[in-house]
């Protein structure tokens, strides 16, 4: 046993009077000094008193929240803040991807027919491409309607602010506007035929897939048709290593169908000569018209 | 003589961290299925990826793909010109990897297939473009009507990749071969 002289004045506890009138200490003292004295030598949050207090507030918690009631009830609050929004749990149905697919037809058609894109040389060709986005809308809206779906009538919001109205702004300040417009004519063609290559490992009916499709490979001959104005004859369907080093524009870019975004580049060529490049995505989830 | 003391390695598992990452575990925990309530849960349709029915379909797709290679390959041989001979060799080339693709696909499901020309046109490439649009665009037909029968999703996506680059082969070879860009894009 410690003798309390061990201990330093501060932490002496008080002798308790005895029977006698004489002050005396007793065990208990002594085995709580030893006890204080401890606490001294540890740091302030020792690993027993975190699980000690972290398990009484644990065991509050649960009391508490079992005597909670169960109403909503107003929680007073300071400043403004908005009310979280619980979003609707949503699947992929064969009708969502139709509107979806008539969003980014609608897209492709009105950016044909502004006045950015059918003006000049380019007028008639794009007027005539516009037709194949409005037989498109045609086959999309018979087989919505077929699936007691409401047909899209609107351009894709979500894309269109993306890269649609930065695309056509480019092309309204570019030096070469008719150059420029057939480069994202080809761009919005292939995005159309992506589009629909991509939706149909998601589309439950066999047979819709193949309609799309068909729709897909329109889109891609209409592709086809404007590579081939840019780069013209048997030169435009193979890639070259081209002057700068990168290749060259061809009708035939891929060996197979691509899903990844369409780069192209557009507007007034910077002080090193190149233009800004513009990501062209197909649509997903959250450009889907839900 | 050294004498810096030597100070006691920390372990990284300490009963302190261990505790520590007991809390932020629980309280992540805690907090999940209220981040969870505010996210969009999107859900597919739950489609088989791959479907033994789609054998023949696939067999027929390869045999198809393997006759225009046979068919390609002869023009490539006889083309003189640069441009229209690496034209006519791209064409081919992605033939070559269609039929590969779903050559691969099928594995020991390869059922035997003759791969005769389709055509033996003769003349320059832009005589033959015109025969050779036909013979696309027919490809792309039985592709997407083999396409609408297809259960699997795989083999699916693999033979819509194969009718978006067909279909450009069409109407670029019909524009080679004379036609108007509005007929070329069947419009």
């Amino acid at each position: 046993m410690r003798r309390l002289s061990h201990f330093s004045p501060a932490l002496r506890p008080l002798p308790q009077p005895g029977c006698d009138g004489k002050a005396r200490f007793t065990m208990n003292d002594e085995m709580n000094m030893t006890s204080d004295n401890a606490a001294t030598e540890r740091s302030p949050m020792s690993r027993r008193g975190l699980l000690r207090n972290g398990g009484a507030a644990a065991l509050a918690g649960v009391v508490l929240a079992a005597c909670a009631d169960s109403a909503p009830q107003a929680v007073a609050r300071l400043g403004e803040a908005s009310e979280p929004q619980t979003l609707d749990d949503v699947s992929v149905t064969d009708v969502v991807l139709l509107r979806t697919a008539m969003s980014v037809e609608k897209l492709a058609h009105e950016a044909l027919t502004s006045s950015t894109l059918a003006t000049g040389s380019n007028a008639t060709v794009m007027n005539d491409l516009a037709k194949g986005h409005e037989n498109a809308l045609l086959a999309l809206r018979e087989l919505v309607v077929a699936r007691q779906g409401t047909p899209v009538d609107a351009a894709n919001a979500r894309l269109k602010a993306n890269w649609g109205d930065d695309a056509l702004a480019l092309v309204g300040e570019s030096d070469e506007p008719e150059a420029d417009g057939l480069l994202l004519a080809h761009a919005l063609q292939t995005v159309v035929a992506s589009t629909y290559q991509g939706f149909v490992p998601k589309t439950t009916e066999p047979a819709l897939r193949g309609q799309m499709m068909g729709l897909a490979a329109a889109a891609s001959r209409r592709a086809a048709v404007i590579a081939l104005q840019i780069a013209p004859g048997a030169k435009g369907f193979v890639s070259e290593l081209g002057a700068d080093g990168n290749p060259t524009f061809s009708a035939l870019q891929s060996t197979f169908g691509t899903l990844a975004s369409v780069q192209v580049q557009l507007g007034k060529k910077n002080e090193a000569g190149v233009k800004e490049s513009v990501a062209l995505e197909t649509p997903s989830y959250n450009s889907y018209i839900w | 003589m050294d004498t810096h003391d030597e100070l006691p390695t920390e372990t990284g598992t300490s009963r302190r961290r261990l505790i520590a990452s007991l809390l932020a575990g629980g309280t992540a925990a805690a907090f999940a299925p209220v981040l969870a309530g505010t996210a969009r849960a999107a859900t597919g349709p739950d489609l088989p990826k791959r479907d033994a029915a789609d054998n023949e379909s696939l067999n027929a797709a390869v045999a198809r793909e393997a006759a225009l290679v046979a068919t390609y390959a002869a023009v490539v041989e006889k083309t003189s010109g640069a441009d229209d001979k690496a034209a006519m060799k791209v064409i081919h080339d992605h033939h070559l990897a269609y039929k590969q693709a779903l050559v691969g696909f099928l594995g020991p499901d390869l059922a035997p297939f003759d791969a005769n020309p389709l055509a033996a046109p003769t003349g320059s490439v832009a005589a033959v473009a015109g025969e050779f649009s036909r013979l696309e665009d027919e490809t792309v037909q039985i592709h997407i009507g083999i396409l609408a029968g297809l259960k699997g999703t795989d083999a699916a996506s693999l033979v819509a990749s194969i009718i978006t680059v067909e279909a450009r082969h069409a109407a670029a070879l019909a524009l080679l071969s004379g036609a108007a860009p509005l007929a070329a894009a069947g419009l």
